[in-house]
């Protein structure tokens, strides 16, 4: 018999999957990566950039997008429905709902960013002469994108418990992760760079894994879900079911 | 027993909502809350569902204590709230389904389950029907077939008849007062109809200012709920 956990993850997935603006998400997504790809080749043409740092760069920039619109309707949605009221009084824990919608808006932010993959694969297939290129040093710059990534979901998670509307909980969650990163680096003329710096993407996707961003975007999203955690319990504190 | 309540309060900031209500209950009764808006009934059914915790006194539903076993509680009760809150993205059979798993209902007892509650609600026409589309009466009667898919010990409606014409009324009063729904278990309904209350109640508890003013099995046959409240409201003075 599946866990609660599991029933809602899978019941997130299937309501998002079913969506065409899930689809719609996707294709933007690709669509995006592809067009900063094309562009970051032509501008590093000759540069001592790496492929593997030239394709990461965009799919880091992309990568807030999915996780945003995946995570603005997990709560603000149950709100604005009103059925938090029967969430919260179903045999499920507070935990337990939040690790599965964050789960549910984790894997669908991951595949948004895995379907990107096929304009890397492209290019190389029909690049002449064939570049050259690292599978592990490209292995690991995805992988810093995909930490990004699970921190970008964890804190659009708690967005969506603070907001009543999707959309301020999804804008939310981009302007926040895009201030997270300013302080970090200091550059607020470039904040699309900028936004990349905490993660030292560069050195990843040159094959430098240094685990302490790693360790610095779980721990954040640890940190974030552990006050998801909190602020829906708080929702039973106030005196009306939707507040 | 199947409910007892002792002392339960609980505030709102300076606002007390519920102040001291203590009753208890046994299986087969069928209790009907009644107030003024802003008498409690509300947030005694959510205290009662686990939604809200009390600040002060205690409770057990079912055997559990409705503070130390919320887990427990909840697979014992289920629970409408006012509306009828639903997901409007499912269909309504997807709907029950995840409800009835959520609760931990293996697939062939679901199933079963499935079949009885959408004949009994006579959802059967609409279970492949995407909720967003049903009637409001339609989207209650999802409501008060996911209340019941679980087979609960206790049921809790609050304010069942909220958005519901006259005819629905009547079909709900029927459905509450039917073996189906009431054989073993305690009903506990909030409202403001005085035809559901003669209906379908076996006994009432009237809250005033969040106090439980008055708890009788003698339901008037005549006269509106205001009629009652003055009734009530006199004698305790």
């Amino acid at each position: 018999m599946p866990s609660p956990t599991a029933v809602l993850f899978r019941k997130e997935c299937r309501v998002a999957l079913r969506s065409t603006a899930t689809w719609c998400v996707f294709a933007a997504c690709a669509s995006l990566v592809g067009l900063f790809f094309a562009f970051a080749l032509r501008e590093a043409a000759g540069g001592p950039a790496t492929l593997p740092e030239l394709f990461c760069t965009p799919l880091a920039l992309a990568a807030p997008l999915p996780a945003a619109f995946f995570t603005m309707g997990l709560f603000a949605r149950e709100r604005h429905n009103g059925t938090l009221e029967t969430l919260l009084t179903a045999p499920v824990t507070d935990a337990q709902t939040v690790l599965a919608k964050f789960s549910a808006a984790c894997l669908l932010s991951l595949v948004a960013l895995v379907l990107c993959l096929p304009v890397f694969h492209a290019y190389l297939r029909f690049a002449a002469p064939p570049p050259p290129w690292d599978a592990r040093s490209f292995a690991a710059g995805c992988g810093a994108v995909a930490a990004a990534t699970v921190l970008w979901t964890a804190l659009g998670t708690f967005f969506s418990l603070l907001c009543r509307h999707e959309s301020a909980a999804g804008a939310a969650t981009l302007i926040a992760g895009l201030g997270l990163s300013l302080p970090v680096s200091g550059t607020v003329e470039l904040p699309v760079e900028s936004a990349l710096e905490p993660w030292s993407l560069v050195a990843f996707a040159r094959g430098v894994a240094d685990t302490r961003p790693i360790f610095a975007a779980l721990s954040g999203a640890a940190f974030f879900l552990f006050f998801s955690v909190r602020v829906l319990e708080s929702r039973r504190w106030l005196p009306s079911a939707a507040a | 027993m199947m409910l007892d309540v002792q002392d339960l309060t609980r505030r709102f900031g300076r606002e007390t909502a519920l102040d001291g209500v203590s009753f208890s209950a046994d299986a087969g009764e069928r209790i009907a809350v009644v107030g003024r808006n802003g008498a409690g009934k509300t947030t005694l059914l959510r205290v009662l569902s686990t939604f809200l915790p009390a600040d002060s006194g205690r409770a057990s539903v079912a055997g559990f204590d409705l503070f130390s076993q919320g887990g427990a509680v909840r697979s014992v009760v289920g629970y409408l709230p006012e509306g009828a809150p639903l997901d409007p993205d499912l269909r309504v059979a997807e709907y029950l389904r995840f409800r009835g798993r959520l609760r931990r209902m293996s697939g062939r007892h679901l199933r079963r389950r499935l079949h009885d509650v959408a004949a009994f609600c006579g959802l059967a026409p609409v279970l492949s029907t995407r909720i967003r589309a049903l009637s409001a009466g339609q989207r209650h009667a999802v409501g008060l077939a996911d209340a019941i898919l679980h087979e609960p010990d206790v049921l809790l409606f609050d304010d069942p008849l909220a958005a519901a014409d006259a005819v629905q009324a009547r079909e709900f009063a029927r459905l509450l007062a039917s073996p189906e729904i009431s054989e073993g278990r305690l009903v506990l309904f909030s409202t403001h109809d005085a035809g559901l209350v003669r209906a379908a109640a076996t006994r009432v508890l009237f809250l005033e200012r969040g106090r439980l003013a008055a708890d009788t099995t003698s339901i008037p046959l005549a006269g509106s709920l205001a009629d009652w409240f003055d009734r009530w409201t006199h004698a305790e003075c």
